[in-house]
């Protein structure tokens, strides 16, 4: 039994779509077994301990953990740890939240050699053996989301599978797949309850996600603020149903990982680690002072570290403006891209009006107030706390941000008919291009 | 009715010719000979030019592997209408202009930037380890037209330098340039080496397991990686264009592919290169 999606009335191509959920769902496991096949590719590549951003530092905590058998413990930053450099830790990898270090740690501990390449190798499988989760998380996110355009979550799929950064980041270890997991396992959550109205099955799903999410590392939490935002759209006329509701997950959520934070508090004295951490590297000597307390305004912040491009070009692909890695009209094109899918959903935004009030908040804003508001959370950290930058911190909303972008782009084109083919005929290309950054630009950088 | 027949006509030929077209497009590709890299610059660095001003530049380097046979280098021209800049692209064993391997001199009329040009030679002329000289010898038409080469000012490649004139002129500096091999297998699995070597050569370099997995994972993502592209182009090409049956579908499938080549091989492609066959 196949199912097609239902024509738009009134469109000028009434024809129902080629692709029927069977095909749909081959596609898009086909895309996931690629894309988990090509980060495998990329962790034999990279070199261990340079496969990526921060690598090192992870690594560091997981053999810290493998040595002691338990968790690693923050014992301060060495004189002088940040004199050189242009930022400092927001907060210490010990005592940020990162519980997918365990089973890293339990396997190395089982199966590692005294070979710390062997064992960095060992590591990053855990990164790649999350892809496949992140994508059909996001596929199924999708689904829900666009269930009228059967092409949307192939697109969707096929960009979370090509775009090279984020391969790249499920390639290596840090606690960034990890991260994307939960954080797309919670995105998924919410859209589920916001559609069923929070029913029971969903309640401990989102429970469940943000338990998880609060086991990760920060860049995740913004899941929270997204669940009570349609939490109290979906039920403000229930009250005592709300209310029931918020116990009931924020307990679940609780119960899973308010442990971690336990722990910081009897060890540090700070749950959170942020105030901790600024006080040890402030002990450390010389470090880079925020810019908030050098007096700049933001406006004066944004100039000064360049944030747009030096973000713009990180979230794509490489490691900032110094080193693009993606010829000039790649980046014309992604930035075309969203300046198309921006107008988009301000059409789409016009177009619901004032119907959302009443059906329950719209997922597209769900979306947005995940993605936009990380994207906040990363500007006013790094204004206030770390200069440090980089498009992967808003990640854990990457599958909102393709959310975003199909429902602008399908805003101002429908994925109907011929267009539907475009999108479609998309997805090879997309994969030929990380093909060629694969061979172009990793193997290059590694080998020369 | 006749116009309704009339523009179905023309779709019908606008469409053959597109097919065709990528049809020729594939086969120009796939009669090129097949290079394997060897030796490359790395895109975290940033190369300048320099100008041609003694009349010879060259760079030494020592061959990284056997059938070493291309090298590519890139320039830029300044040429005034009528005016032209000669250049004689000669290999050397050894620094300086005795020992030539093979040379050939190409003749350009225009200004061009970016220019890059694919030197290739007899592969058997050349072992590993062989101590060699790219020289470039420029003959430069009338003082008003200007010849560069792009170069690094870092030291970046280790087993050679830029000279000027045989010599060095500043040390730690390098001409951009590449090297390419022949490939140990013949057309098509030549096609697959050229990627997989290197992919084995960096995985080896990272520790990482053992060529076959290496080459497996690789071949299975190839494989998978067409059957997307067959499908997506069966499924959506026909509707994109307005018909049915097994010959649009293949049509599709040479359009997509030629799209696709054109992303991954455009590189390999003589068009907008200089190729220089020393001999």
């Amino acid at each position: 039994m196949t199912r097609t999606a239902a024509p738009v009335a009134g469109s000028h191509d009434q024809r129902a779509s080629t692709l029927t959920a069977q095909t749909q769902q081959r596609l898009v496991t086909a895309l996931i077994v690629l894309a988990t096949l090509n980060a495998l590719l990329w962790s034999f590549v990279g070199g261990p301990g340079s496969g990526g951003p921060d690598e090192p530092s992870h690594f560091g905590v997981v053999s810290k953990m493998v040595a002691t058998g338990g968790l690693a413990e923050f014992e301060g930053y060495s004189p002088g740890a940040f004199a050189a450099g242009p930022v400092r830790a927001q907060v210490a990898h010990e005592i940020t939240p990162n519980a997918y270090a365990i089973p890293v740690a339990a396997v190395i501990g089982l199966i590692g050699s005294d070979d710390i390449a062997f064992n960095i190798h060992v590591a990053k499988l855990f990164s790649v053996a999350l892809y496949p989760l992140t994508l059909w998380l996001a596929f199924l996110t999708f689904r829900r989301i666009f269930p009228d355009s059967p092409a949307a979550p192939v697109w969707g799929v096929g960009v979370m599978a090509t775009v090279p950064m984020f391969t790249l980041v499920h390639s290596y270890y840090t606690n960034d797949a990890p991260a994307i997991a939960v954080g797309t396992l919670a995105t998924y959550s919410i859209v589920r309850a916001a559609q069923s109205r929070f029913a029971r099955r969903d309640v401990l799903l989102v429970g469940v996600a943000l338990g998880l999410v609060g086991l990760h590392k920060y860049t995740g939490f913004i899941a929270f603020p997204a669940f009570g935002i349609t939490l109290l759209w979906s039920l403000w006329r229930h009250p005592s149903r709300l209310i029931q509701t918020a116990v009931l997950v924020l307990g679940i959520a609780a119960t899973i990982c308010s442990w971690w934070y336990i722990r910081n508090w009897v060890l540090y004295g700070d749950p959170i680690g942020v105030a901790f951490t600024q006080a040890a590297v402030d002990a450390s000597g010389a470090a880079p002072v925020p810019p908030r307390t050098r007096g700049l305004n933001p406006v004066e912040f944004l100039q000064e570290s360049d944030w747009l491009g030096e973000n713009f070009a990180t979230f794509w692909a490489g490691w900032g403006l110094e080193k693009l890695k993606l010829p000039g009209g790649v980046y014309l094109t992604f930035l075309a891209l969203l300046v198309i899918a921006s107008i988009g959903l301000v059409i789409r935004a016009i177009r619901a009006g004032r119907q959302a009030l009443s059906s329950g908040p719209p997922l597209l804003f769900i979306m947005a107030i995940l993605h936009l508001g990380l994207w906040s959370i990363s500007f006013w950290s790094s204004y206030t706390v770390d200069v440090a930058l980089s498009g992967r911190y808003v990640y854990p909303t990457f599958a909102a941000f393709v959310a975003l972008m199909i429902g602008g782009l399908s805003g101002v084109f429908a994925w109907r008919g011929r267009m539907e083919s475009v999108v479609m005929l998309g997805v090879p290309i997309m994969l030929a291009a990380n093909g060629v950054y694969f061979v172009n630009t990793l193997l290059r950088d590694i080998l020369d | 009715m006749a116009r309704s027949s009339l523009w179905r006509r023309v779709r019908q030929g606008a469409l053959v010719s597109v097919v065709a077209a990528s049809l020729v497009w594939i086969v120009y590709l796939a009669m090129q000979p097949v290079h394997v890299p060897v030796f490359e610059m790395s895109t975290e660095l940033t190369s300048r030019y320099t100008q041609v001003l003694t009349g010879v530049k060259g760079q030494t380097f020592v061959a990284p592997s056997d059938n070493l046979s291309r090298i590519d280098v890139w320039f830029r021209t300044e040429v005034e209408p009528g005016e032209d800049v000669g250049i004689i692209f000669s290999l050397h064993r050894g620094v300086g202009s005795g020992n030539e391997i093979a040379s050939q001199t190409i003749v350009v009329r225009e200004s061009r930037d970016q220019l890059r040009a694919r030197v290739s030679f007899d592969p058997a002329l050349i072992s590993k380890g062989d101590r060699l000289y790219l020289r470039l010898t420029t003959v430069l038409s009338s003082p008003r037209t200007h010849l560069f080469f792009a170069y690094f000012r870092e030291d970046v490649y280790q087993d050679g330098e830029l000279r000027e004139l045989d010599r060095i002129d500043v040390v730690g500096q390098d001409l951009r340039f590449k090297l390419f091999r022949d490939p140990h297998l013949p057309k098509p699995l030549a096609w697959a080496e050229a990627p997989i070597a290197r992919a084995i050569e960096a995985a080896g370099e990272s520790a990482g397991p053992p060529p076959w997995s290496v080459a497996l994972t690789m071949t299975v993502i190839g494989t998978l990686a067409f059957a997307v592209i067959v499908v997506s182009a069966v499924l959506a090409w026909p509707r994109l264009v307005g018909g049915s049956g097994y010959g649009n579908a293949l049509g599709g499938v040479i359009v997509l592919i030629a799209i696709i080549l054109a992303i991954v091989a455009h590189g390999e492609a003589p068009i907008g290169k200089l190729v220089v066959q020393l001999s």
